[in-house]
C-alpha cells in the first residue's frame, strides 16, 4: 500500500471487481467514496461487506446515482455532492476514472475540484495524475499477492472450493477452474467440455456469459475448451475464447 | 463561430464523427494524439473518418462514371465546418490558448485518460474564465454538460450508411426510411386467421394504402408486405434512432461489384446492353456457328470474363436507370429491415411470410450482423407463421408479425452485454 497525501478518493462502482480492489489495496487513504447507479446496487452489499472486514481503519461510503439511462441526472446529483463537501478537502482528493461512463467519471472529476486523477493503466499498475506537480504522472505497480483468488469472488458475493462456483443466489457450476494471476492482476475461468451432448455446451456458454456481466472484462477472461455446437457458438459472447482443446483457439 | 474540440477515437471513429454531426459547429480541432504510433488497423480508420468527412466513399479504383450519387453524402465543407487536424505528442501540448475561450469540448471520443488530461489542460489555460462549453455526446445524439447537467438535443445524428462505413469499412445501400406515424396507424392491425399456419392481415386493401409505395398494392401472398409493415412498426419503438428497408452491403473492391451483379441469375444483360458473347472477343476462337470454342482449363474462361465485364463497364456509360439496377444488383449481404437503436445497438430483421425458413435465413443474418457490428447487435426473423420466442434460437429471435406491436427486445441500455442475446440464467 502506497502512503499518498490523499485524504480522499471517490470511484465509481463497475462490472469488474478487480479495478476497485487494486485501487483500494493500491492507496493508504483514510476515506473511500464509491458511487452506483441502481444497475449496479446488486454488487453493492457484497463490496461493503468486504472492504469493511478488510480496512477495518478506513472510511468507505456508498452513495446512489440516477440511472445510467439518465447522465444529466447524474451529473445534477454529482454536482450537488460535491456542493456540500468543503473546497480544503477536496484539494486532497483524487478520482478513480476506470469505472464508469466518461460522463460520471468526468464530471466527478471536475464538480470533485480535485487536482489528481487515477486510472488503472493494465492489471495492477495505477498511474496517478496532477498536471500542478513537477512530475505529473506517477505510477504505482501494487503487490498482486495483497489479494487472493477468495477475497475477489468474495467481493462479488461468490465461493470457489477448487471445483465448483457457487454465488449466494444459489447459482453453481460444477467443474470449473478459477485463477488468479498474481502477476498479471487477472481472474480466469475455464470450463472444459467432455460431453458431446449439445446441451452441455449451451448450458457452459450460458454460464460463462453469466460470468462476463458479474465480473466484467476488464482484468479477467473466460475460456470454454471443447467441442460446441453450432447453436452454442452462435450465442457464444465475444469476450469467451473458445479452444477445441488445450492451447486450440478457435 | 462554433467551435469544437474532439479527441480522435482510433479504434472507431465512428464516436469522432457523431461528436461532429451532434454540434454541426464552424470549425472542428480534431485531435491526433501518438499519430505517429497508429497500428495499420488505426490508420485505416483515419483514412475511412477524412472519407466521411470528403462525403464520398468512393474508393479511388472505382470508376467515377460507376459511383451513384446518392451514395454520397454532404462534405464537411459543405456543411460549413472547417476541419483543423493537430497531431500532439501527448494532450499537455495542445496549444488551447490560440482558439481563445469559447469553445465546446466534447469528451465523446477520447479515453477516459486523455479526456481528463483535456480538461484540465484547459482549465489551467484559462483558470477563471472559461467559456467553454464541456460537454460529452451520449450514444442517443444528444448531448449532456458536465458542468450545468444540461441536455441538449442533437443538430443532426449520423445516418445508418455512415455508421456502417465508419465502424466497418462497408459500403451500404439502404431503402426507404421507417416512419413512426405509419407505424403507429398500423401496429394494430387486425388479423385474419382465415388460411391454416398463417397470421394474415385483414382488409388488406386498406393496409396495402397505408405501406403505400406499390402502384398496384401489395401481393399478400407474398413477403414484400411484410418488409414495409416492419420497416414502420418498429420505428414506434421508443429505442429506436431510425429504421430502413433493404440494407445492401456493397463489396469493397471494383472487380469484387462487377463480379457480384452480374454472377446474380435475375440480372439482365439485355437491361445494360451487355453483349450476350461478351464485350471483347474471345481469344481462343469461334467455331462455324460462332459460338466460343471451349476451353478445357476453365480458369482461362474466369479470367477473361471477369476481364470482359470489367472492361464493359470501365468503357461504356450508362443510364441513372441502368447505375440503380446494376446498384441493386451488386451487392454481397443483405437483410431486409435494419434499426439502429439509442444505445448504439443494431437490429438485423429478415421478413418471411411463409410456412417455413431456411438455415440459411439465419445464417445470413448472423454473416451481416458479424461483418458490420459484431459485438452489438441483434437478429430476428418476422414471420407469420409460428408464435413468437422469448428466447433466441441459434442467435436468432423469431418474432411473429403482429407481437411487432410491442417493443420486444427491450434494451436496458446501461449494459447492452446484459441483452446479448440470453436473457436467462443458467440454473
Amino acid at each position: 500500500m502506497v502512503e499518498t497525501r490523499f485524504q480522499h478518493i471517490y470511484s465509481t462502482v463497475s462490472d469488474s471487481p478487480l479495478p476497485l480492489l487494486v485501487l483500494v489495496d493500491g492507496f493508504s487513504c483514510p476515506c473511500f467514496t464509491f458511487w452506483y447507479t441502481p444497475e449496479k446496487s446488486s454488487k453493492i452489499k457484497y463490496l461493503r461487506r468486504y472492504f469493511e472486514a478488510k480496512f477495518p481503519s478506513i472510511q468507505f461510503g456508498f452513495v446512489q446515482l440516477p440511472s445510467m439511462n439518465n447522465p444529466a441526472a447524474q451529473v445534477l446529483s454529482i454536482r450537488e455532492y460535491f456542493s456540500t463537501v468543503n473546497r480544503e478537502e477536496n484539494s486532497r482528493s483524487a478520482v478513480f476514472i476506470s469505472a464508469g461512463t466518461s460522463t460520471m467519471a468526468l464530471s466527478m472529476w471536475f464538480h470533485s475540484r480535485s487536482n489528481s486523477w487515477i486510472s488503472l493503466r493494465k492489471g495492477l499498475e495505477l498511474a496517478i495524475w496532477n498536471p500542478t506537480e513537477r512530475t505529473s504522472r506517477t505510477t504505482i505497480y501494487v503487490d498482486g499477492t495483497t489479494l487472493t483468488l477468495q477475497q475477489i469472488l468474495y467481493s462479488q458475493g461468490w465461493i470457489y472450493n477448487g471445483k465448483s462456483l457457487q454465488n449466494e443466489d444459489g447459482i453453481i457450476e460444477q467443474d470449473i477452474t478459477v485463477d488468479y494471476d498474481t502477476n498479471q492482476g487477472k481472474l480466469s475461468f475455464l470450463k472444459k467440455i467432455d460431453s458431446s451432448k449439445s446441451s452441455d455446451g449451451e448450458r457452459a456458454v450460458s454460464f460463462m456469459s453469466t460470468l462476463c456481466d458479474e465480473f466484467g472484462l476488464n482484468g479477467a477472461t473466460y475460456e470454454i475448451q471443447g467441442v460446441l455446437s453450432r447453436r452454442a457458438l452462435n450465442l457464444m459472447n465475444p469476450a469467451i475464447i473458445h479452444t477445441e482443446r488445450d492451447g486450440e483457439e478457435e | 463561430m462554433k467551435k469544437l474540440i474532439t479527441i480522435f477515437n482510433p479504434n472507431d471513429p465512428t464516436p469522432t464523427a457523431m461528436s461532429i454531426r451532434t454540434h454541426n459547429p464552424s470549425e472542428v480541432h480534431v485531435l491526433l494524439v501518438h499519430h505517429n504510433e497508429y497500428s495499420n488497423t488505426q490508420k485505416n480508420a483515419l483514412s475511412r473518418f477524412k472519407s466521411w468527412i470528403s462525403g464520398s466513399i468512393r474508393p479511388d479504383v472505382f470508376p467515377k462514371h460507376m459511383w451513384l450519387p446518392r451514395m454520397d453524402w454532404n462534405s464537411l465543407a459543405e456543411m460549413g465546418t472547417k476541419v483543423i487536424y493537430h497531431h500532439l505528442d501527448g494532450i499537455p501540448s495542445f496549444d488551447f490558448a490560440t482558439l481563445g475561450p469559447h469553445l465546446v469540448v466534447d469528451f465523446f471520443s477520447g479515453s477516459k485518460e486523455m479526456s481528463v488530461g483535456l480538461m484540465a489542460h484547459l482549465l489551467e489555460t484559462y483558470p477563471s474564465n472559461s467559456k467553454s462549453d464541456l460537454v460529452v455526446t451520449q450514444l442517443t445524439g444528444s448531448f449532456v454538460n458536465i458542468v450545468t447537467g444540461s441536455i441538449n438535443t442533437p443538430n443532426a445524428i449520423l445516418s445508418i450508411r455512415e455508421r456502417v462505413w465508419l465502424s466497418s469499412g462497408k459500403i451500404a445501400l439502404i431503402g426507404e426510411k421507417g416512419s413512426a406515424e405509419i407505424g403507429e396507424r398500423i401496429k394494430n392491425w387486425e388479423l385474419s386467421f382465415a388460411k391454416p399456419r398463417k397470421v394474415m392481415p385483414q382488409n388488406t386493401e386498406q393496409l396495402s394504402g397505408h405501406l403505400g409505395s406499390l402502384e398496384n398494392g401489395f401481393d399478400f401472398e407474398e413477403g414484400y408486405w411484410l418488409e414495409h409493415f416492419a420497416v414502420h412498426v418498429m420505428a414506434t419503438w421508443p429505442d429506436v434512432l431510425e429504421t430502413r428497408r433493404q440494407l445492401h452491403l456493397m463489396p469493397a473492391t471494383w472487380s469484387e461489384f462487377v463480379a457480384a451483379a452480374m454472377s446474380k441469375n435475375d440480372f439482365s444483360y439485355d437491361a445494360i446492353g451487355y453483349p450476350p458473347r461478351g464485350y471483347t472477343e474471345w481469344p481462343y476462337g469461334y467455331d462455324e456457328n460462332g459460338d466460343r470454342i471451349k476451353v478445357k482449363d476453365q480458369q482461362k474462361w474466369r479470367d477473361w470474363i471477369n476481364e470482359d465485364q470489367m472492361l464493359f463497364f470501365s468503357k461504356n456509360r450508362f443510364s441513372v436507370e441502368q447505375l440503380e439496377y446494376i446498384w441493386s444488383f451488386a451487392f454481397i449481404n443483405d437483410v431486409d429491415v435494419v434499426a439502429i437503436m439509442k444505445n448504439g445497438f443494431w437490429i438485423f430483421t429478415e421478413c418471411k411470410h411463409r410456412g417455413s425458413f431456411e438455415h440459411e435465413t439465419s445464417q445470413r443474418l448472423l454473416a451481416i450482423a458479424s461483418s458490420v457490428a459484431p459485438r452489438s447487435s441483434i437478429c430476428a426473423v418476422v414471420q407469420s407463421h409460428k408464435h413468437t420466442l422469448t428466447h433466441p434460437k441459434k442467435g436468432v429471435y423469431i418474432i411473429m408479425w403482429p407481437d411487432l406491436k410491442n417493443p420486444l427486445i427491450s434494451i436496458d441500455s446501461s449494459n447492452p452485454r446484459k441483452i446479448a442475446l440470453y436473457n436467462h440464467h443458467s440454473k
